[in-house]
């Protein structure tokens, strides 16, 4: 059942005690410190497990589902029959606040224990229930069961033209529906904007939820006008929450619009640094030859800034270069092909000391989450201190682990390019990571490895532009189990949209390929296969992909 | 009133009966000469070949017995160096820089048991307790509240046990308003025994 | 010199750190007893032999020698009781392994009064809990961590809660302070 009024949502979970499952995502972390808080200032009793896969969900679902008559998905649980693979009682109910679309549509027709929660502005492009589901008036005595698959109907005379024109209608409808898989409406702006409608919002959510969203388009799971159109509301929102405070302490929490550049980290790091590993620079300028590095270097005297400055950390740099050195950037971009060196987003201010833009909040976050050394929770919980504007320390430490991934990252996309291992079959380019690479525990996390595939893509469409046009894939052995391999992909660089047919294309050809296959992340092309079972799945997916 | 003077089976326990400090304070040596001969107890010095300590001998006894046997006129003490006058005058120019530990650890307890054996500096030994804490009050005072994070070895090693301990409450003090201030103070803490038990645990792994 | 022995006893329970217990030290106090039992001797027979004054001052020092030793071994004794009080304010009604397996069968007897009459003390206030709360609660509810898997927990409203490692819960102050200061799960401030 869709539920379009979150308030309706946020009414009945209170007044219960809650079971919160939420995915280890940035997004869905951000979501659930808003909840959190709202719950807080209810005084709703609530049990939190992160959740890092659907296995995981299915398990920690087991445990306690039986002592909670309401339970909450916060982005997760959306692509999965929740019926039937997590198998609530039936006077449980269980709202799925996800962000992966499609939802599933027995999610969205099946009964009244699930619920998914989307606001009424977003427009699902479900296919209507009359064309997906048969009733069948025959078997009406089946307990709550409202919707039938009409298999039964095979038996009946096939010659009658409506069904199979019905028939035919649905396969395409499903298809279509299933095709593209990708991202809605980011998860933690949608429970602002829950916060907001009753009137309990304030900055500290606002920033939360740009970071949310930030992190949907700095990991490429949204277009670029999505996300300006997001950024629109969301300076509403800013504008809104600035006006209201009378106050002009500067121990209060303001958050301020403004062209962040595509460098990452470079306050917390020195200029040369921050403009050789991120990956946009790296990529355009190739700094992994030396020809690259000559350029780079070019770049910086053109702008008039001595190497000794670059080479300083940002925020020992001399006063006057600091303040101007984004805007001479921003032009000296232009004349060497770094047309999107900038793109719009927040910064967040609070006392003299602490001044953080929203991409480097999410780093610092994201690196705490996928930290290769805690488990799931733990690093899970250790994200969410990260997020607490009191830990400075926390967000100290989260900025120096994101500094050693992005040497990580630099220097796997440097060994797959310098060594050649990056092999474009027709349709689709991959690399593999061999074993025994040290960098293979840094990778270990899906979304690390996401990363380094987009990583790999940009880098490798600056020397072959053709490539462009070619999505990415990586598989990269389990550090703790290496018989199995995990297999990421990214959309093609081109393309710049919420939504891509790797996802639905690893499934077609896991299927054919009939090898011991897991799709464990929510995240739709992101799966675990049989080390030896890589070729095998290649193959398949390369002739899917020809076709 | 002479505590040590009279006997406990009087049913009067003295308010700090039980007090480990002041057991340990008293068990200060005291330097003194025997008035009456005792008879039977020369082992009780290892130099002397005399069966019975006689009077007019000298030996150092603890202070509870000291002071017991004082009081009973059995013995006449003398006072630890210390107490003595030349130590007193030093107090008196400056008693902050001096290293109190050393000398006597339970300096304030033992002078304070000290000044109810008969002795005729007793009143000014007890004049130079109290002007030697005042003395050092003000230092304690400021260094304990300024403290935060540093090391503090250095700063308390001159303290006598009391002294320690007052720095330690006053130390203590500011460490909870320092965590007031940072919205700590009402996080329940879990008791010591499992503090101390996961400490254990950890350092047995290492 | 006597009291020698007495005062070690001391020394070792003074530097016992405070969550900690030793065992009593069994060996040392029937040392302590057997010098005292030898001073008392003593001074029996020389009061009932002399009828002259001159074993007086020996008496005397044997005497104050034994009152010094009752002290120090009344004070041993009555500061392990005033431990044992601590961790029942601490810790709880049940003490650890490790702190049980230290006590002697009186402590333990004693322990269990102590319990009786507080829990009976507890009960003629109505049922309030008094070792509860011992910082002053700014809320009804708290965040709390679980650190190790617990099982279930029965709330007095009768819900049951799942403690596994890991998860965190919004819990009603007085459901889970026990379980804090046992150090099963850990306050987190907001």
């Amino acid at each position: 059942m869709i539920v379009n009024d979150i308030l309706e949502f946020y009414r009945d979970i209170c007044g219960e005690r809650v079971l919160i499952l939420v995915s280890t995502t940035v997004d869905g972390l951000c979501a659930w410190k808003i909840l959190q808080s709202l719950l807080h200032m209810d005084n709703v009793q609530y049990t939190l497990i992160p959740v890092d896969g659907k296995s995981h969900l299915e398990s920690a679902f087991r445990t306690h589902s039986d002592q909670n008559t309401v339970i909450v998905l916060i982005d997760c649980g959306g692509n999965i029959n929740v019926s039937e693979e997590l198998e609530p009682l039936p006077d449980s109910q269980v709202y799925v606040l996800d962000s992966h679309i499609p939802y599933d549509l027995d999610n969205i027709y099946d009964g009244d224990v699930v619920k998914v929660v989307i606001p009424e502005s977003f427009d699902l492009e479900v296919p209507r229930y009359e064309d997906i589901y048969e009733e069948d008036s025959e078997n009406e005595d089946e307990p709550n069961r409202k919707r039938r698959r009409e298999e039964e109907e095979e038996e009946e005379d096939s010659l009658l033209p409506r069904k199979e024109r019905w028939k035919r209608k649905r396969e395409e409808l499903l298809f279509t529906y299933y095709e593209l898989s990708g991202y809605n409406l980011s998860v933690s702006l949608m429970i602002f904007e829950l916060a907001w409608k009753m009137s309990k919002d304030n900055s500290q959510y606002l920033w939360w939820a740009i970071i949310g969203v930030t992190d949907q388009y700095l990991n490429c799971k949204i277009g670029r006008d999505q996300y300006v159109t997001t950024c629109g509301t969301v300076q509403q929102h800013v504008q809104r929450l600035n006006n209201h405070s009378d106050s002009t302490s500067v121990n209060q929490m303001k958050i301020k619009y403004s062209n962040e550049l595509r460098l990452d980290l470079y306050r917390h790091w020195s200029l040369m640094e921050s403009l050789k590993h991120s990956s946009y620079t790296a990529s355009r300028f190739r700094i992994w030859t030396s020809k690259g590095k000559k350029k780079l270097n070019e770049f910086l005297a053109d702008m008039g800034l001595p190497l000794l400055q670059c080479n300083q950390t940002f925020q020992s740099m001399d006063m006057e270069i600091r303040r101007e050195v984004c805007g001479w950037i921003e032009v000296t971009a232009q004349k060497y092909g770094l047309d999107d060196i900038s793109y719009g987003s927040f910064e967040l201010q609070y006392g003299f000391k602490n001044k953080y833009c929203a991409g480097d909040v999410l780093q610092a976050v994201s690196a705490a989450l996928t930290c290769p050394t805690l488990d799931t929770e733990a690093a899970f919980l250790r994200a969410q201190d990260t997020l607490n504007r009191s830990n400075e320390k926390l967000i100290h430490t989260g900025i120096e682990q994101s500094k050693a991934l992005c040497c990580s990252l630099l220097n796997q996309v440097q060994a797959f390019i310098d060594m050649k291992q990056v092999v474009c079959t027709g349709p689709f380019v991959y690399a593999v990571i061999q074993e025994g690479v040290a960098e293979l525990e840094v990778f270990a996390h899906p979304s690390r490895l996401l990363r380094l595939c987009r990583y790999l893509s940009e880098a490798y469409c600056a020397t072959t532009r053709k490539a462009a046009v070619l999505p990415f894939i990586i598989a990269s052995a389990l550090p703790l189990d290496p018989e199995y391999s995990c297999i990421v992909g990214v959309p093609p660089l081109s393309v710049d949209s919420n939504k891509s047919y790797l996802g639905r294309a690893f499934h077609q050809a896991a299927d054919k390929v009939n090898a011991s296959v897991e799709f464990e992340d929510f995240e739709p092309s992101v799966m675990q296969i049989k080390s030896e079972d890589k070729a095998k799945f290649f193959d398949a997916l390369t002739a899917l992909l020809m076709t | 009133m002479s505590i040590s003077s009279q006997s406990l089976l009087d049913g009067i326990i003295p308010e700090d009966y039980f007090s480990f400090d002041s057991i340990l304070a008293e068990q200060q040596k005291i330097a003194c000469v025997f008035k009456k001969s005792m008879f039977g107890l020369g082992f009780l010095d290892p130099s002397n070949q005399n069966e019975n300590l006689v009077s007019g001998s000298k030996m150092e006894l603890p202070l509870w017995m000291a002071s017991y046997l004082a009081n009973k006129e059995f013995v006449a003490c003398e006072l630890p160096k210390p107490y003595q006058e030349t130590s007193r005058n030093i107090l008196l120019a400056d008693s902050s820089v001096v290293d109190l530990f050393k000398q006597v650890m339970y300096f304030y307890e033992t002078g304070t048991k000290l000044i109810k054996i008969p002795h005729p500096e007793c009143p000014h030994v007890s004049v130079s307790l109290v002007k030697t804490f005042v003395g050092r009050f003000k230092k304690i005072m400021d260094s304990s509240q300024n403290c935060r994070n540093q090391d503090l070895g250095n700063m308390c090693q001159k303290l006598d046990v009391e002294e320690k301990r007052l720095f330690e409450i006053n130390r203590l003090s500011v460490e909870l308003l320092d965590k007031w201030e940072r919205r700590e103070s009402n996080i329940i803490a879990p008791s010591n025994l499992v503090v101390q038990s996961r400490k254990r645990k950890r350092d047995q792994v290492f | 010199m006597f009291g020698e022995k007495a005062v070690s006893l001391v020394k070792e329970l003074h530097r016992c750190p405070p969550e900690q217990l030793h065992p009593v030290n069994e060996d040392l106090m029937r040392q302590v007893f057997a010098e005292m039992t030898a001073l008392f001797e003593a001074n029996k027979s020389d009061i009932e032999v002399n009828d002259d004054n001159k074993m007086i001052p020996s008496i005397h020092l044997r005497h104050s020698a034994l009152e010094h030793n009752r002290r120090c071994v009344l004070a041993y004794l009555k500061q392990r009781l005033n431990k044992i009080t601590q961790f029942r304010w601490d810790h709880g009604a049940v003490l650890p392994e490790e702190i049980q397996v230290n006590m002697q069968e009186h402590e333990k007897q004693w322990f269990n009064k102590y319990n009786k009459s507080l829990a009976n003390y507890m009960l003629s206030l109505n049922g309030l809990d008094i070792t509860q709360n011992t910082v002053p609660p700014k809320s009804l509810k708290i965040q709390v961590r679980c650190l190790q898997d617990y099982g279930e927990l029965e709330t007095d409203s009768g819900d049951i809660i799942m403690l596994t490692v890991n998860s965190e819960h919004y819990l009603p102050l007085s459901e889970c302070e026990h379980l804090i200061k046992q150090g099963v799960l850990q306050h987190m401030g907001s």
